[in-house]
């Protein structure tokens, strides 16, 4: 057994050691649980992602929790296949835009996106707005979302936007755009419905959009 | 250059280099790398591992000859003469590169009587925490060292620091110089992280340079407002130069003892109308102008064209130039005596050493002519060629 808070806590304060050693401890042990250490997990890199949102937590916080999400995940993901609990709760394209080679805020945003349960399909760096729309289409995903941290970016997602559009396909997916060139403003010109400098509200936009709201 | 200038109606000319693909491709570079559409930048690279912190502490300058400078240098091989021969080129092209963008914007320049520092006075160096994160360690791996290996980043630092100072002095200190600086890590820290990381030997750097004479121009990436405490302890003079963050409390807390530049968004450039874009120039005038001690600047430089709206960017600069006076013009603006401030720091950090690098000092004592006078120009002279050599391979990226 393992306590649920202590475990959550432990995420969202960072506690390296007492994470991994709560999850070696309970698959020693048998694994069983192993869910449910899963969703303390995940409810504390909800709260690390807060954190981040209220100004306590800085970019290197997230990412050193995403460190220890995937160690975590490492360490749990024997015995959840063996339970099947694969359950997705969504689909999402990620891409850094055309133009583009930075991958860090996207690297944060696809650990936290895969901790909250979405298979995330990430396109890497310098991604042609075809090749987006193509995969769109092909694997039949309907959430983006485009990162981007040069202020070329912007024209880079706008393009990326109207390819959908001139592929008929923009009513049917939802866009949302992240990263430091990013605002109210930038996500106007792009057209994109939503916009973020948080992985947190990344997720949580996602999480809406994937649940039909 | 000699078109965009002649239309603006601007003092002076800031330093500006686009990346050189020649010299790129003829190092094979691993730092740099040209976007899909044609924009040559630095994505995260990472070219020591945690193990190595131990030997690049031992000696900064020899780990990073004999290390790092092959990983950035990808066509450097087994073949001891065919790498001299890339080096040669490489720090050739870069040359010829800096000498064709330099003369032309001389030119320019003394076509249109706008002030341009000499290089000669120029110089550019890391905060030293930067060092080990961009140069080293790379942002993701320097992130996590920072909550798992905190001592090794302060004493990489530390060790680094001589190297550093050394890149911050130019060729020659003069008043109108200064070296630039470029920093990253901080906006990404906590607070207490940067205090105990960072500052320590950021502020040794500049002291100890401002020791020798020569300021920093710092350029503060992202918002720097919870720092301001810390940047109170800079040298009186330093240039900081805002990207984000509180204006007011900038002009307030900073502005009698540095010389405050940038902040003007560069997206109003682009999509504001050309009132909006002179309103802001106008409220922005309005803080940081009165008491002096401010040059009007952008948070981001623009990196293409189209970054903005040259009608726009035309009314901003002409706005600015007949608005953005003095009032207290030959008055002090400063709260003390530039030197007052410094907190002397140089005797207490190790001098420079590296089996890569021969002084001045050595080169005397190892040559002899029968001519009298004739080693100390020659000394002189190699030792100016030492020093070209030290700062090209530090640079070759």
């Amino acid at each position: 057994m393992f306590d649920y808070e202590t475990l959550k806590n432990s995420m969202a304060d960072l506690d390296e050691d007492t994470v991994l050693e709560t999850l070696r401890e309970l698959i020693d042990n048998g694994g069983e649980d192993a869910s449910r250490a899963m969703e303390a997990c995940q409810d504390g890199l909800t709260e690390v992602g807060t954190r981040f949102d209220q100004g306590d937590y800085f970019i290197g916080d997230l990412i050193y929790a995403g460190e220890i999400m995937s160690e975590s995940m490492e360490i749990l993901k024997p015995v959840l296949i063996q339970e099947g609990d694969g359950q997705k709760c969504g689909r999402v394209i990620l891409a850094t835009v055309h133009g583009d080679l930075h991958d860090i805020g996207k690297n944060i945003v696809r650990a936290m996106l895969e901790a909250a349960g979405f298979d995330v399909v990430d396109l890497g760096i310098d991604v042609a707005p075809e090749v987006i729309v193509e995969t769109a289409k092909k694997e039949n995903i309907n959430i983006i979302a485009l990162s981007g941290v040069l202020t070329l970016a912007i024209g880079s997602m706008k393009d990326t936007v109207d390819a959908f559009k001139n592929a008929g396909m923009r009513e049917q997916v939802h866009i949302i755009i992240g990263g430091t060139p990013v605002s109210e403003g930038g996500c106007q010109v792009v057209g994109a419905d939503e916009w973020a400098h948080s992985p947190q509200k990344t997720v949580n936009v996602c999480k809406g959009w994937a649940a039909g709201k | 250059m000699d078109l965009v200038f002649s239309q603006l109606d601007i003092d002076m000319l800031a330093p500006v280099k686009a990346r050189n693909p020649c010299t790129l491709e003829i190092i094979g570079s691993y730092t740099y790398a040209m976007g899909g559409n044609g924009f040559i930048q630095h994505p995260e690279r990472s070219v020591m591992d945690v193990e190595d912190y131990d030997s690049f502490i031992a000696n900064p300058h020899e780990y990073f000859i004999q290390n790092v400078l092959k990983k950035y240098c990808r066509k450097l091989g087994d073949d001891p003469w065919r790498n001299a021969m890339i080096l040669a080129m490489g720090i050739k092209a870069e040359s010829d590169y800096s000498a064709s963008v330099g003369g032309a914007k001389f030119r320019a320049s003394q076509k249109n009587e706008i002030y341009s520092v000499p290089f000669k006075h120029l110089a550019f160096a890391g905060a030293p925490c930067d060092f080990v994160a961009d140069t080293l360690r790379g942002f993701t791996a320097f992130s996590k060292d920072v909550k798992r290996y905190p001592e090794k980043i302060k004493e990489a630092s530390e060790a680094v620091l001589p190297m550093l100072i050394k890149q911050a002095l130019p060729a020659e200190v003069a008043d109108v110089g200064y070296t630039a600086m470029f920093t990253h890590m901080p906006a990404f820290m906590r607070t207490k992280e940067f205090e105990q990381l960072y500052f320590p030997t950021f502020s040794k750097l500049l002291h100890a340079t401002a020791e020798k004479g020569q300021y920093f121009c710092v350029f503060l990436e992202s918002d720097w407002t919870r720092y301001i405490d810390y940047l109170q302890e800079l040298p009186q003079g330093t240039i900081l130069r805002l990207e984000q963050g509180d204006l007011q409390q900038y002009k307030d807390r900073l502005g009698k003892k540095f010389i405050l530049e940038g902040m003007y968004p560069l997206a109003y450039l682009k999509h504001a109308t050309k009132e909006q874009a002179i309103d802001k120039a106008k409220e922005m005038l309005d803080i940081m102008a009165p008491g002096g001690n401010y040059i009007f600047g952008f948070d981001k430089g623009p990196i293409k064209p189209d970054d903005i709206n040259f009608d726009n960017f035309q009314a901003v600069i002409r706005y600015v130039a007949e608005n953005g006076k003095y009032d207290n013009a030959g008055e002090r603006s400063m709260l003390e005596e530039p030197g007052k401030s410094i907190k002397k720091c140089a005797d207490q950090i190790p001098p420079f050493q590296s089996r890569y690098y021969i002084s001045h000092d050595e080169y005397l004592n190892s040559i002899d002519y029968p001519v009298p006078g004739m080693e100390e120009i020659i000394a002189g002279k190699l030792s100016q060629y030492e020093e070209w050599i030290f700062n090209s391979l530090t640079n070759l990226k």
